[in-house]
C-alpha cells in the first residue's frame, strides 16, 4: 500500500507581529527579490504552493495607523504573475476578497494568471464587510455583515459560470478557411448581489478554474468550504481538535454531492528547527522574545480581557477574536486580518509554533 | 531632443487579418512565451517601452457593442498580468499595460502598477483608457450604461463625465503611490516601530464616482510615480493627457497636423505619434503584403492612426520628420507583429542609429530615466 503523501504550502511572512523585522536577516517585505527567493526555495523543496495573504487597508488602533508590525504588501495578482516567470511547477495561491471586487474582473484575472502560469493558479476566497476597508473602494461599506458569505457564494458561483463559459475547443485558428473561433463565453447572471451579462473574454485556462482555498473557521466559513472549496486551512493544532474539525467539515460535503476526498484539510504551523530539540527550543525562545517588543507587549496588554482586537478598525470589531474559543485564540499569534491575540501564543511540543499562518486572513 | 520609440502590442498585429499570415502564431496568443518573445525582441531593439492593448470586454469590430465575427482574433489575457509575467524576463524596456479606468478600482490598480514597478525594478507605466461601451458597463452591473445615440456615439456631456472620472482615477492612483513616503519604513528597534506613521498619508480623495481614503497597502514604488499615459484623438482626451499624464499617444495623419494637436494638449507632457506599419525590404513587397491582408479582410484597412506601407528606411524618414515637427517619439503599431516587429528592431532602429538619431545602448535602468523624466518628489513629503 502506498503511503499517503503530505501536501506542503509556504506562507510568505509579514504584516503581523510574528515577523522579527528587527533582525537584519529578515530582509525586505516588498522587494521582488524577496518573493523570488521565497518562491524558488519552496519550489526547490517541491512544495505544492506558495500562499499570499491580503488586507486592503492598513491596520489602525485608536484611529491611528498601527506602526509596530511589518506593513506593506504587493498587489496579489501582479506579484503572482511575476513569480510565474521565475518558477515552473510551484502553485501560486493568492487571497482575493469577494466583497471589494467584481466577479467578471476577478475571473478574468484568475483565468489570465492560470494561462500565464500554465495551470498553477489558486484562490483563497475571503470575505469582509466593514465600512473601514470600504473607504478605499467605489462601493464603500455597502455590504451588511450577515450578507458577506452569501455574497461570497454568489461571487464564487458567478466566476465558475464565467470560467465554464468556454469549453476549451473554441479557438480554431484555421488560416485557410479564415475561421478564428466559434463564438462562446456568453453569460447572464442575476442574483441578490449581481446583475451582470456579456461575453467572457478569456479562453478556458489549463486548470479550467483556479484551485479554491478557504480559511474561515466559523460555521458559515466551514459550510462555504464544504460547498465549493478544494482545500481548507485550519488552525487546530492538537490531534483531538484536528480530528474533530476533520470529521465536522468532511461530514458537510455529502449534502453538496461531494466526496470526502474532494476537500483537503491543511493545518498550519510555524517551525523553528535546530539540530537538537534543545537547540530548537532555545531558538524558539529567542524568536518569541524578538516577536514581542516592549512596545508590542504594551499594546497587547492594553487590550487584554476586552475581547476586542487591539488593532481593530474604527468601525468594526474583529469577528474571529470576539467569537473564538479561548483555546483557538491562544493558538494563533496574529491573524493576517489585522488582529492580535488577547493572550500570547503557546508553544507546542517539538519546537513547533502555533502562529499566524495558522490563521489565514479570512474574516 | 532625444528621439523615443515604442511598440504597441495587440494580438497578432493591428491588421485584423494578420493572424492568417504565414508567420503568425494565433494559437500561442494565450501563452506567456508568446508575449515574452515579443517584448524581448523589442528590448533587443533598445525601444523605450512596449504598450499592451486591453479592453474590458472582448474585442469587437463595432465600437459600442459585441459582434459575432468569427474571422478575427477574439479573446485576450489581462494586460497588467501579462506585463508582470514578462517583467522578470526583461531588464531595461518599459512595460505599459492598458487599464480601463471606468470599470476598475483605482485602489487596486494603484497597487498593481506599483507592484509591476517593483517586479520590473522601475520600468512600469500604465496606459489609461476610458470606456463608454454599454456592453462593458453590463459586465460589472454597478451603474447604468450611457445611451448610444442614433449617430452611434454617446453624448458630449456623457463623454465629458467619463473623461473627468478618468482624470480622477489617475489622481487617485498617483496620490496612492505617494501615500507612503520613500523613507516611511524605519525599522527602529529602539522604539519598536516598523514604520514612521507621520510618513504615511491619507489621500482623502472625494469625487462624484468614488471616494478613496488611503493610504495604499503598497509602499512607494521604485520610480516614485510610474509613467501614466493615454491615447488621445480629440479635445476631452487631449485634456486628460495634459492634466494627468506624463505621456500621450496621438494620431496625426500628416506632419502638418502635429503642431495643431500639440497646441491642444496643456502642460507639455511627452507626446508620441502613432503609426500602423507594414515594413518590407522593398516598398512594393510591403504594398503587396498589405494588399493581401486587405483582400482577406474584404476591404482596405481603416485605422484611427496613419497607416505606413514601405521600407524601414522610409519609415525612418517619417519618424525623423515627425520628430522634427515637435513629437518626442513614435509608437509603432505593427500591422502583422511576427513580420513587422523585427523590421522595426532590426531595420528601422539600425537605420536611425546610422543617422545618429537613436540610442545605441540603454542609458538608464528605469522607464522614467529612458524618457528623461526625473524621479518626482513625494507630494506629501514635508
Amino acid at each position: 500500500m502506498s503511503r499517503k503523501q503530505i501536501h506542503l504550502a509556504a506562507h510568505f511572512p509579514g504584516v503581523n507581529n510574528t515577523t522579527v523585522w528587527s533582525d537584519p536577516a529578515s530582509g525586505s517585505h516588498i522587494d521582488f527579490s524577496s518573493f523570488e527567493h521565497f518562491a524558488r526555495t519552496a519550489e526547490r523543496a517541491k512544495f505544492d504552493f506558495l500562499f499570499l495573504a491580503e488586507g486592503l487597508r492598513l491596520r489602525e488602533q485608536n484611529g491611528v495607523i498601527y506602526d509596530l508590525d511589518v506593513m506593506g504588501r504587493p498587489d496579489t495578482f501582479t506579484v503572482l504573475a511575476a513569480l510565474a516567470a521565475v518558477t515552473d511547477r510551484l502553485g501560486l495561491a493568492g487571497t482575493i476578497n469577494s466583497t471589494f471586487n467584481e466577479p467578471y474582473e476577478v475571473a478574468r484575472q484568475f483565468a489570465s494568471l492560470d494561462h500565464l502560469s500554465a495551470g498553477r493558479a489558486a484562490w483563497n476566497v475571503v470575505t469582509s464587510w466593514d465600512a473601514f476597508t470600504g473607504e478605499n473602494f467605489r462601493r464603500g461599506g455597502f455590504l451588511p455583515k450577515e450578507k458577506r458569505y452569501s455574497r461570497a457564494k454568489e461571487f464564487l458561483a458567478a466566476t465558475f459560470e464565467l470560467f465554464d463559459s468556454w469549453r476549451g475547443d473554441e479557438i480554431v485558428a484555421d488560416k485557410e478557411t479564415g475561421e478564428f473561433w466559434r463564438p462562446t463565453g456568453d453569460f447572464a447572471i442575476r442574483t441578490d448581489q449581481f446583475d451582470i451579462s456579456g461575453r467572457f473574454p478569456v479562453p478556458r485556462s489549463p486548470q479550467g478554474r483556479p484551485v479554491i482555498l478557504q480559511a474561515g473557521d466559523s460555521e458559515e466559513g466551514r459550510e462555504f468550504a464544504a460547498s465549493g472549496a478544494d482545500a481548507i486551512f485550519t488552525r487546530h493544532g492538537t490531534l483531538e481538535a484536528g480530528q474533530a474539525f476533520y470529521a465536522d467539515v468532511k461530514g458537510r460535503l455529502a449534502k453538496y454531492g461531494r466526496d470526502p476526498e474532494d476537500l483537503k484539510i491543511l493545518p498550519a504551523a510555524t517551525f523553528v528547527l535546530g539540530d537538537t530539540d534543545a537547540e530548537a527550543q532555545e531558538k524558539a525562545r529567542h524568536v518569541r522574545y524578538q516577536q514581542v517588543s516592549p512596545a508590542t507587549a504594551i499594546k497587547f496588554s492594553s487590550s487584554c480581557g476586552t475581547g476586542t482586537c487591539p488593532t481593530t478598525t474604527r468601525t468594526a470589531r474583529c469577528p474571529r477574536w470576539t467569537r473564538s474559543s479561548g483555546r483557538t485564540r491562544s493558538r494563533a499569534a496574529a491573524p493576517a486580518c489585522g488582529c492580535t491575540p488577547t493572550r500570547s501564543p503557546r508553544r507546542t511540543s517539538g519546537g513547533s509554533w502555533p502562529r499566524p499562518s495558522s490563521c489565514p486572513p479570512a474574516r | 531632443m532625444t528621439l523615443h520609440l515604442a511598440v504597441a502590442l495587440e494580438g497578432t498585429g493591428w491588421h485584423p487579418a494578420s493572424w492568417r499570415e504565414p508567420e503568425a502564431r494565433p494559437t500561442e496568443l494565450f501563452t506567456a512565451g508568446y508575449w515574452a518573445g515579443q517584448v524581448q525582441e523589442a528590448e533587443r531593439g533598445l525601444l523605450d517601452l512596449v504598450t499592451l492593448e486591453d479592453t474590458f470586454a472582448i474585442q469587437s469590430s463595432r465600437p459600442f457593442e459585441p459582434d459575432d465575427r468569427t474571422d478575427q482574433v477574439r479573446g485576450r489575457l489581462d494586460a497588467t498580468l501579462v506585463a508582470a509575467r514578462i517583467a522578470p524576463l526583461t531588464s531595461h524596456i518599459g512595460l505599459v499595460p492598458t487599464a480601463v479606468a471606468t470599470h476598475t478600482e483605482p485602489f487596486h490598480f494603484s497597487k498593481a502598477i506599483a507592484t509591476l514597478d517593483f517586479a520590473s525594478r522601475g520600468r512600469a507605466g500604465v496606459r489609461v483608457r476610458v470606456s463608454s461601451r454599454p456592453d462593458e458597463f453590463a459586465l460589472v452591473g454597478r451603474r447604468t450604461a450611457p445611451t448610444v445615440g442614433s449617430a452611434g456615439s454617446v453624448s458630449a456631456g456623457t463623454r465629458e463625465e467619463l473623461f473627468a472620472e478618468g482624470v480622477d482615477w489617475i489622481e487617485v492612483i498617483r496620490r496612492l503611490w505617494d501615500s507612503w513616503e520613500d523613507d516611511a519604513e524605519i525599522r527602529d528597534a529602539a522604539t519598536g516601530r516598523f514604520v514612521d506613521r507621520d510618513k504615511l498619508h491619507y489621500i482623502d480623495f472625494e469625487g462624484p464616482q468614488f471616494s478613496v481614503r488611503g493610504p495604499s497597502i503598497t509602499p512607494r514604488p521604485p520610480q516614485g510615480q510610474p509613467v501614466v499615459s493615454a491615447l488621445a484623438h480629440r479635445e476631452v482626451a487631449y485634456e486628460l493627457v495634459g492634466k494627468a499624464c506624463d505621456l500621450g499617444f496621438v494620431t496625426p495623419m500628416e506632419t502638418a497636423d502635429i503642431a495643431g494637436i500639440k497646441a491642444e494638449i496643456p502642460n507639455e507632457p511627452l507626446v508620441f505619434g502613432d503609426v500602423v506599419a507594414f515594413l518590407d525590404e522593398s516598398a512594393e513587397t510591403a504594398r503587396d503584403r498589405k494588399g493581401r491582408l486587405d483582400d482577406r479582410l474584404g476591404r482596405e484597412l481603416i485605422s484611427d492612426a496613419r497607416v505606413f506601407v514601405g521600407t524601414p528606411a522610409e519609415l525612418a524618414d517619417l519618424v525623423q520628420e515627425w520628430h522634427g515637427a515637435g513629437l518626442d517619439g513614435v509608437r509603432v503599431r505593427p500591422g502583422s507583429v511576427d513580420h513587422d516587429l523585427v523590421r522595426v528592431t532590426r531595420g528601422l532602429v539600425p537605420e536611425l542609429q546610422r543617422r545618429g538619431a537613436f540610442r545605441t545602448e540603454y542609458e538608464a535602468d528605469t522607464l522614467r530615466g529612458l524618457l528623461g523624466l526625473p524621479r518626482p518628489a513625494d507630494r506629501y513629503a514635508a
